[in-house]
């Protein structure tokens, strides 16, 4: 102990300080994943049911029997709000592990790992591997018609002696392959760089989507249905933004196109066709093979209504973009894949997890009420009035927009005193209990299973701006409010409560927004 | 004068003490399983048990005193199981685990081979106060002793560690 004067100063120099370097999100979203498994009243009823049984053998039988089918139930549920952590089919599992045998014959933990679900959209899911280092393999694969696919490993970067991930939009070579006629919709993949936390995508006009990110900073984002025609033709700039919301890294995204694959490009029978939605394009550059594997490069024309076919043999095609007149890119490089490939894709989805992970939720969907609930945001746009008469005048609740994400619910509204006299707004904490009188504030409603269908109300828990304590003659507020009920998993038609306001009490808007 | 006593954590206030103490929390979890990698993954999954169960924080104590029990008990499960499944470290990976620089190695493995042989309590105090810098009331709400024990046991470790030391260097 020559140069370690104390005890402390030993101990302390056994185990190197650690970083702080953490990711808040994952916690919060595996919490929220583990919390929505099964309400919790069902688990307790079975145990209470097993409890009133006999003893001995045959309790345990059903015991086994519920455990298998609680198993069942529970395994469902996960799928349904969330697949992520869920271990890759057999396929995916085995083409991650032999490229990590390849490429990471030094990281044993790489090479042992499951491939598990990183990030998942409506119609993709990305499995992968990766360690603390920033290395991973990671696999692209669409879940329905039309086939969203791509693979690839990347290397995590050693600055200072730290490791760091740079972060990546690897969306430049997603196939987009159009199956039985069925195009199939435009999916991005990444990673956050570290040091992010969030990601966005911008397009040129301005509009602007937030991306769901998975685990590890994994993500796959499926522009919503209304942007999906525009990100098909325009590109997109990707974001990585630090948690107070400064942008790191923007990079942008060319479209992909879609592309059918007949055969196996290079040979006589095969066809390669698709269709150009991109403005400004002039031509198709295709990058080929010829003889002794030297690169070609060759340009198809592009038809009036769009369209191109390749049918010629000019070495074997292995991939196609988009170019302008001036021969600058415009898609992304689409990889020719062979159909045999392709065709074994999906069959290995509709196999395995893949497809069967729409399965589950759809059935999980029914279980829990016909399609109710959304892991995924779901933004109304909406311009509703109501209006409460009360003493002296009316007060005027307008909605503009409502936000539902899973279990969680938003809000965003004005409330305008067009009364004489000041209206005091009085709220109430969610959970009090029911007495004589159960007073309603602002929240959301269903109806509930009894014979005459009374609202089942749920109480907002926060107030943004916070709720003024009353509003003068001619005063507005606006604002949101927000609240969180397992119902709206449950639930499809929901109303919204305004209130409650002194004098008036509280409100029921007659308009209805789905989940 | 009615004492009101909060039941419950905030998401706000865990994050905070995320934020703030991850990098001990992480230290003292690797001192207790012997893995950077897996004390990282410990800490991590010890978050998601604090925010499913933030509801049952009583508020008697700190929240970071509580967030310190689940983390110690979670490493604490996590070497167990490591033990169970017998993947402990070999002495190779120990020596990389504790000593990655040349400089210091047997000095250091001195060190780990007197701690090993600390009752488990008087090292896990010894981690939280070295590793975290906790004071004995915050030692206590990890570890859920007194402060009283806490003092005793951090002395009994340090007189029993400068025995053993000494012992190596004679």
């Amino acid at each position: 102990m020559s140069d370690l004067s104390s005890i402390t100063d030993a101990v302390e120099s056994m185990v190197g300080p650690f970083d702080n370097d953490g990711n808040w999100e994952e916690i919060i979203r595996r919490a929220q994943a583990d919390d929505a498994v099964i309400p919790r009243h069902e688990s307790g009823s079975q145990t209470s049911w097993l409890r009133r049984r006999g003893t001995g053998l045959h309790r345990r039988k059903v015991g086994l029997a519920i455990a298998v089918a609680a198993g069942v139930i529970v395994g469902s549920a996960v799928a349904a709000v969330t697949l992520i952590g869920q271990p890759a089919p057999q396929g995916v599992q085995a083409s991650i592990h032999r490229s990590a045998v390849v490429l990471f014959a030094g990281h044993p933990g790489l090479v042992k790992a499951t491939a598990r679900v990183v990030a998942e959209s409506r119609d993709a899911t990305l499995y992968g591997i990766s360690d603390r280092q920033g290395n991973y393999c990671v696999e692209l694969v669409g879940a329905r018609k039309g086939l969203v696919w791509w693979f690839t490993c990347g290397f995590g970067l050693r600055v200072n002696g730290q490791y760091v991930t740079g972060g990546t939009t690897g969306s430049d070579q997603v196939a987009s392959i159009v199956v039985d006629g069925v195009e199939p919709p435009v999916v991005q993949w990444g990673r956050l760089a570290s040091g992010t936390s969030k990601a966005r995508a911008i397009y040129a006009d301005g509009t602007t989507e937030e991306i769901p990110v998975g685990s590890n900073g994994f993500f796959v984002y499926q522009p919503s249905p209304k942007n999906q025609p525009l990100a098909r033709r325009v590109p997109m700039t990707i974001q990585f933004l630090r948690k107070d919301g400064s942008t790191v890294l923007s990079t942008q995204v060319l479209p992909p196109q879609p592309v059918a694959v007949r055969g196996v490009p290079g040979t006589a029978s095969a066809t390669i066709s698709g269709r150009v939605l991109i403005r400004g394009a002039a031509a198709i550059q295709v990058d080929a093979l010829g003889h002794g594997l030297n690169p070609k490069t060759y340009y198809l024309p592009i038809r009036s209504d769009g369209t191109f076919v390749l049918t010629q043999r000019r070495g074997r095609p292995t991939g196609l973009y988009v170019v302008d007149r001036h021969n600058r890119q415009l898609s992304n490089s689409l990889p020719l894949v062979p159909e045999t490939y392709w065709r074994s894709l999906i069959a290995q989805a509709q196999g395995r997890s893949v497809l069967s992970a729409s399965r589950i939720r759809t059935a999980n969907r029914a279980r829990l009420g016909g399609g109710a609930g959304s892991l995924y945001a779901k933004t109304r746009r909406v311009n509703w009035t109501d209006v409460q008469t009360i003493t002296g005048g009316r007060v005027v609740y307008h909605t503009t927009k409502i936000t539902t994400v899973a279990d969680t619910y938003t809000i965003a509204l004005s409330v305008t005193n067009r009364s004489e006299g000041a209206v005091e707004l009085r709220t109430y904490p969610p959970k009090q209990p029911i007495g004589y009188v159960s007073p309603e504030s602002f929240g959301v409603a269903y109806r509930g299973p009894t014979a005459h269908r009374p609202f089942v109300n749920t109480r907002a828990t926060t107030f943004s701006p916070v709720l003024p304590k009353s509003l003068q003659p001619g005063e507005s507020w606006q604002g949101t409010f927000s609240g969180r009920t397992r119902e709206l998993l449950k639930h499809h038609d929901w109303w919204i409560f305004f209130g409650m306001v002194v004098p008036g009490g509280h409100w029921v808007s007659d308009k209805t927004f789905s989940t | 004068m009615a004492v009101m006593q909060r039941e419950g954590a905030t998401l706000d206030d865990l994050q905070e003490v995320y934020e703030r103490r991850l990098g001990e929390l992480r230290r003292v979890a690797a001192a207790i399983v012997y893995d950077r990698e897996l004390a990282c993954d410990v800490v991590q999954d010890a978050f998601v048990r604090a925010v499913r169960t933030r509801k049952s924080f009583s508020g008697s104590g700190a929240l970071e005193g509580w967030v310190w029990r689940i983390v110690v008990n979670a490493a604490r499960d996590a070497r167990a199981r490591a033990r169970l499944l017998e993947v402990v470290p070999n002495s190779d990976e120990l020596n990389d685990f504790f000593a990655p620089d040349e400089h210091d190695v047997g000095q250091r493995q001195a060190v780990r081979a007197a701690i090993e042989r600390l009752p488990e309590r008087q090292r896990l105090v010894l981690f939280l106060r070295v590793y975290a810098d906790l004071d004995y009331c915050a030692i206590a709400d990890a570890v859920g002793i007194s402060d009283g024990t806490v003092a005793a046991t951090l002395n009994a470790a340090q007189t029993r560690l400068r025995e053993l030391l000494s012992e190596v260097r004679r």
